[in-house]
């Protein structure tokens, strides 16, 4: 578990650097880790998400871990493939050949829609801070291209999203 | 996009049906929030099974589903972490949307982990009212209810996101495999509630 910790002081280090100096507030690590863990506010509140373009859902189950899990790996779910969100994978690109990286990582034998979306690879330029805060919100990729509709959609404010990336 | 296209593309190709068929809208739905999902009517039959409530209680499965008005049904784990958020919290944003008398069924194919006690605080997390049963029970019987909708995966990781509608007591079922929107819902149970339906069409 220690190595995950290390993993993700490495993307909040990596991010806190490339926050411009006129935001709000001063990010804290440890309340990044709360949302991303947690799905918990620095206000207390739950976070909130939206699926499937009309479906609100909020705290935990809507956590980035959650799906993504703690090792921040992604999973496999009957239909739906979570991907990595690991700061090597975020902050350089998607890695060609992932569908291979995949199979060493994840033993069990995939099922077909899992296997399709994996080798649906698409090339796109590592995340920044504002890319990654507009993925959140938005639900798209640094190159306009939107999530699955089963990722949230998260309302979070310029003080938490700076808090988480 | 093109994971979306891939996706769907395995979709039609694992629900062959009737090659005649004309309306593909009937089939493979594209709502505006990005969601896709396959539609097939088919019969299933209830097996002879008990199953237990979340509050414990002992309930027949052909009991739990029997309903004159439209009823929806949804296979579940509480420790789900990807696919039944959205699967029950759909059902709980449709709620207000849907005609008052819309019955839900969820039901655990985790019965070992998932107690009447988990059942319940599954439940209050999407604020389940009355009107939304969540039923565990013995592995055997929940796996034969599983067979019974051609829903059984011997691995939970590897379910899959299905919604089961049936309009009326005597009518068939409306097989929803995807992630549907509250709004993709709603217009689901009200097409079907229209028409007579039959098996391996739209």
């Amino acid at each position: 578990m220690s190595s995950s910790n290390h993993r993700l002081a490495a993307i909040v280090v990596a991010l806190v650097g490339l926050i411009p100096a006129s935001a709000s507030g001063s990010p804290d690590a440890e309340l990044g880790r709360r949302i991303y863990r947690e799905g918990s506010l620095p206000s207390g509140q739950p976070v909130e998400g939206t699926v499937v373009g009309d479906v609100n859902l909020r705290g935990a189950q809507v956590s980035c871990t959650a799906c993504h899990r703690r090792s921040g790996f992604g999973t496999s779910e009957g239909g739906a493939f979570v991907p990595p969100i690991v700061a090597p994978w975020l902050f350089g690109t998607d890695p060609p050949g992932r569908a291979d990286l995949f199979s060493k990582l994840f033993q069990e034998v995939q099922g077909e829609q899992v296997r399709a979306k994996l080798r649906a690879q698409q090339v796109r330029p590592p995340y920044s801070a504002p890319s990654l805060a507009a993925a959140l919100r938005d639900g798209r990729d640094p190159n306009g291209r939107p999530f699955d509709a089963v990722m949230p959609r998260y309302r979070l404010s310029d003080a938490d999203m700076a808090h988480l990336v | 996009m093109v994971a979306l296209i891939g996706w769907l593309v395995v979709t039609s190709a694992s629900a062959q049906r009737d090659p005649a068929q004309h309306d593909d809208h009937a089939h493979h739905s594209q709502a505006a929030a990005g969601t896709s999902y396959s539609r097939v009517v088919e019969a299933y039959e209830p097996p002879p099974v008990t199953l237990v409530d979340r509050s414990g209680e002992a309930v027949l499965f052909s009991e739990a589903v029997r309903h004159d008005g439209p009823l929806l049904l949804q296979f579940i784990f509480t420790t789900c972490p990807a696919v039944c958020p959205v699967l029950s919290g759909t059902f709980a944003a449709a709620r207000d949307g849907l005609p008052p008398e819309v019955r839900m069924v969820s039901i655990s194919i985790d019965p070992e982990q998932d107690t009447p006690a988990r059942l319940r605080d599954y439940a209050d997390r999407f604020r389940a009212g009355t009107d939304w049963r969540f039923l565990t029970g013995s592995r055997h019987d929940v796996v034969r209810v599983q067979k019974a909708f051609a829903a059984y995966r011997s691995n939970k990781m590897q379910h899959q996101p299905l919604t089961f509608l049936r309009p009326a007591a005597a009518a068939h079922w409306v097989r929803l495999d995807g992630f549907l929107s509250a709004a993709d819902l709603v217009v689901e149970v009200e097409k079907a509630s229209k028409v007579s339906l039959e098996p391996g069409r739209g």
